[in-house]
């Protein structure tokens, strides 16, 4: 009975391999006819990075996990179940699927991480189209998703150009920035603000040890870049432009905007040795002037008042934010300096594994069309204070709830008009447009708004203030919530993408090592001489004591003998 | 194997030796040798002393082991000096009865040193002292706080026996009492000493939360570094450290286990 069993099964696995040869295009099967097995869908994510539902709340939808093991059921994937796995770092994500590829199906890595795992061919592209995708296309937004897709890297195995379009499915985008307390110690919140627009602040002496940088290589290297290549410098006998000048001479309008972005780009991504020594050294400096250095604890440490600037990733400062506002009445602002910052951007992408089959692929490809659908988005939004890739009319609505003057918190009702330049001035109003984001994916009633895309803020950039001397001094890059998860168009000139380091990575790593490993202070070093030389002398003194004694032991006990 | 009559299995008492014997060979030997297969090989997995070369070659590699024997040192150095007068009067029966107060000096133990850490931070910062303006004596202070149990309980058991008869005599023989604690009292409870170094200074070397979170990642000490040559795919290196803080380790030991069996030999001759 057993035999024939096993035969039986043997007979149909042969016929379903044999099948599967003679129709390798399975995709076009429905999906009914390929899901009905049972499936397991494998995430790897960074830790809070997904809709989680919040156990006090009883009528709190279920975790987004859970929604999509729902949706697919719907669909016909009777059996699909999802593993969410965390991890901290976009560096331990590759470590394990360097280990073990096929433990998961999907990952979601930072830009630069997708660029070093298509170098070292860790990636199987996936298919990111209309048939396979269809909400992902339609909602993405388009310049968010142009961004990801034109970076590309070299497959160090097959020397193939890979372009991420094919590789990476966009999932959170977002900038770097100063998160500040206005107000921290006393301070003149005008001048603070004022002050926040340039990077240097952070080595000023009048803000030393209450700001926080990143324990991490990349963060720190930028903020390192941005301060020590802002004015123009010699190499090779020629003058390279510095950030500050690349900026004049775009608001002078000697560059246009895709020429500033290009140079601003190549300057940001500049990781020779020599300008390694040079970033380093600024680090040094900065390292004495801030209170210290962290990945995780900054975004709590601003809201109980520990420190009073935190450089901070855009969705960790709108968390921040709402901390402070909820605990402490607190209104910390962020700027994203006017040199310039970087721009990055999440995405899963799918490990290399030849044993994966073509259902697990349908499923994951699934998930994260799942994810693109607006409903489900807000749910993500609204979780983690990142920005999505999604745009759309859900996400517009939200956004009008959130942050549009217009909308009406108790009436719950949108007030669909536009203000005159002087009603704004009245109100204290600035117009901000998103159509950048928004462009493309609205559909219905919006698309034909024109404007749609037209916000009305009261915390929006820019600050004006007039300073004691009566000079009117202006920061045109600060902002509250608002700013951090929608930054207009302007902000996205002055950001670029940092690239993987490729063949410097070792080289940045040593910059870092040094960085990190400070000889000790002139007073340490002198104890540690005075301790080691002290017990030394000591030691010495109790043996040459106990010999002696011993000596002198022994003489007496000869002299007894002879006796 | 050898069977009775009823063919049962005869139970050995070595037997009981292999649940550990396993334990040992899964994970601390075999963990062990792939540690020294990474030190000693390249990314093909040959052969390599790249690790080794690039180790002795970095500066800042040898500062960080520099300021982590500086950390360790000086915790143990306050440790003993704070817990070795402590343990003296807790072994005194008229002070400590019913061992109270000893369990009350050791109960910090009981709770999660992480938590413990995080709390220490914010009480620092209450008090004015943080990363940003101390680092070495914020981290100093959170070492200190999470050792001293370590030196206080094999010194109070040392303590415990110690001969009171001798002290007496040494003071009947008209020692000062300077000269009791240095004649007598010093060279017997030299076992206690040697083990409670040990138990601070090795852990030391190696900890990595508490210089990193009282020192706001100010300080780097190897532990630090070990981590940070793995986050950063830096297996090698990484797996180089490691085994010099075997070394390190094993050294330690091997030279307080030599002293300390001549102390405790020759102890009297002092």
């Amino acid at each position: 009975m057993t035999n024939l069993f096993l035969s039986l099964s043997m007979f149909i696995s042969l016929v379903g391999v044999t099948g599967f040869k003679e129709a390798p295009k399975v995709r076009n099967l429905s999906p009914r006819q390929i899901g009905s097995g049972s499936q397991t869908l494998r995430l790897l994510n960074v830790e809070d990075y997904i809709y989680e539902k919040d156990e006090s709340d009883p009528e709190a939808a279920e975790n987004l996990t859970k929604q999509f093991e729902e949706y697919a059921k719907e669909l016909g994937y009777t059996n699909c179940s999802v593993e969410y796995y965390t991890t901290d770092t976009p560096e331990s994500m590759f470590n394990e699927v360097k280990l073990s590829p096929g433990n998961y199906d999907l990952i979601c890595p930072s830009d630069y991480m997708i660029q070093k795992l298509i170098v070292n061919d860790m990636l199987s592209p996936m298919h990111i189209d209309e048939e396979h995708m269809p909400n992902y296309i339609a909602n993405a937004s388009r310049t968010i998703k142009g961004l990801l897709d034109a970076i590309s890297a070299v497959n160090g195995k097959t020397n193939e150009t890979c372009y991420l379009k094919d590789y990476a499915v966009g999932y959170m985008w977002g900038t770097l920035g100063l998160l500040f307390d206005p107000e921290y110690g006393d301070r003149d919140a005008d001048q603070t603000i004022y002050d926040m627009q340039d990077w240097s602040v952070l080595w000023n002496a009048d803000y030393k040890g209450i700001s926080s940088i990143k324990d991490s290589v990349r963060d720190t290297y930028a903020i390192g870049l941005l301060y020590t290549l802002n004015d123009d410098f010699e190499e090779n006998g020629q003058t390279v432009e510095g950030f500050e000048t690349l900026l004049n001479k775009y608001q002078e309008g000697i560059y246009s905007a895709e020429e500033y972005n290009q140079k601003f780009s190549d300057l940001f991504n500049r990781c020779d040795n020599a300008t390694l020594d040079k970033v380093r050294k600024s680090l040094t400096k900065l390292k004495g002037n801030v209170f210290g250095m962290e990945v995780d604890s900054g975004k709590q440490d601003i809201v109980t008042g520990k420190i009073g600037i935190n450089f901070a990733w855009s969705g960790d400062a709108v968390y921040s934010m709402d901390q402070a506002e909820e605990e402490r009445e607190l209104e910390l602002c962020y700027s994203i300096p006017r040199t310039g910052s970087n721009i990055w951007m999440d995405a899963w992408c799918m490990p290399k594994y030849a044993q994966r089959s073509e259902a697990q692929v349908e499923l994951a490809e699934l998930f994260l069309d799942f994810l693109s659908i607006p409903e489900y988005t807000a749910q993500n939004m609204d979780y983690t204070g990142y920005t999505p890739f999604t745009a759309g009319n859900d996400i517009l609505e939200l956004t009008r709830e959130w942050y549009d003057y217009r909308y009406d918190e108790e009436t719950e009702e949108f007030d669909d008009r536009q203000y005159s330049e002087e009603e704004m001035e009245e109100l204290g109003l600035q117009k901000v447009d998103l159509s950048y984001f928004f462009s493309g994916t609205l559909t219905d009633d919006y698309a034909e708004d024109e404007n749609a895309c037209i916000f009305y803020s009261d915390s929006y950039l820019p600050y004006t203030y007039e300073s004691e001397s009566g000079e009117i001094l202006t920061n045109e890059c600060v902002g509250r919530q608002f700013f951090c998860q929608f930054p207009d168009e302007e902000v996205l000139t002055r950001c670029a993408v940092m690239r993987d380091f490729g063949s410097q990575n070792d080289t940045v790593l040593k910059m870092w090592e040094k960085f990190k490993s400070d000889a000790l202070p002139v007073w340490a070093i002198v104890l540690f001489v005075v301790e080691i030389v002290g017990g030394a002398l000591l030691i010495t003194y109790f043996f040459a004591i106990n010999r002696i004694k011993k000596n002198l032991r022994n003489k007496r006990n000869e002299s007894l003998g002879k006796k | 194997m050898k069977k009775n009559k009823k063919g049962f299995v005869l139970f050995k008492r070595k037997y009981l030796c292999i649940p550990y014997g396993l334990f040992l060979v899964l994970f601390i030997i075999i963990p062990i040798l792939i540690i020294a297969y990474y030190a000693f090989s390249d990314d093909t997995g040959a052969l390599s002393l790249n690790a080794l070369v690039g180790f002795f070659t970095s500066w800042s590699k040898v500062n960080v082991l520099f300021t982590s024997v500086f950390i360790a040192l000086q915790t143990t150095l306050l440790c003993l000096l704070i817990g070795y007068p402590l343990a003296y009067f807790l072994a005194d029966k008229k002070v400590n009865k019913n061992a109270v107060l000893i369990t009350l000096f050791v109960a910090p133990m009981w709770i999660n040193f992480v938590l413990r850490t995080g709390a220490t931070r914010d009480l620092l910062t209450w008090m004015g002292i943080n990363g940003g303006n101390a680092p070495y004596l914020a981290t100093l202070i959170g070492m200190v706080q999470n050792y001293l149990p370590f030196v206080i309980l094999p010194l109070y058991t040392t303590m415990l026996k110690l001969d009171k008869s001798q002290i007496e005599a040494a003071a009947d023989l008209g020692a000062n009492p300077f000269q009791v604690f240095y004649k007598s009292i010093l060279p017997q409870s030299v076992p206690g000493i040697v083990s409670a170094f040990t138990m601070t200074f090795m852990p030391t070397m190696s900890s990595y939360v508490i210089s990193d979170t009282l020192s706001e990642g100010k300080i780097t000490l190897f532990g630090n570094y070990i981590y940070l040559d793995f986050a950063n795919n830096l297996w090698h290196d990484g797996s180089f450290m490691a085994m010099i803080m075997l070394v390190i380790i094993g050294l330690t030991m091997f030279l307080t286990r030599n002293s300390g069996k001549e102390e405790r030999e020759g102890g009297a001759s002092w």
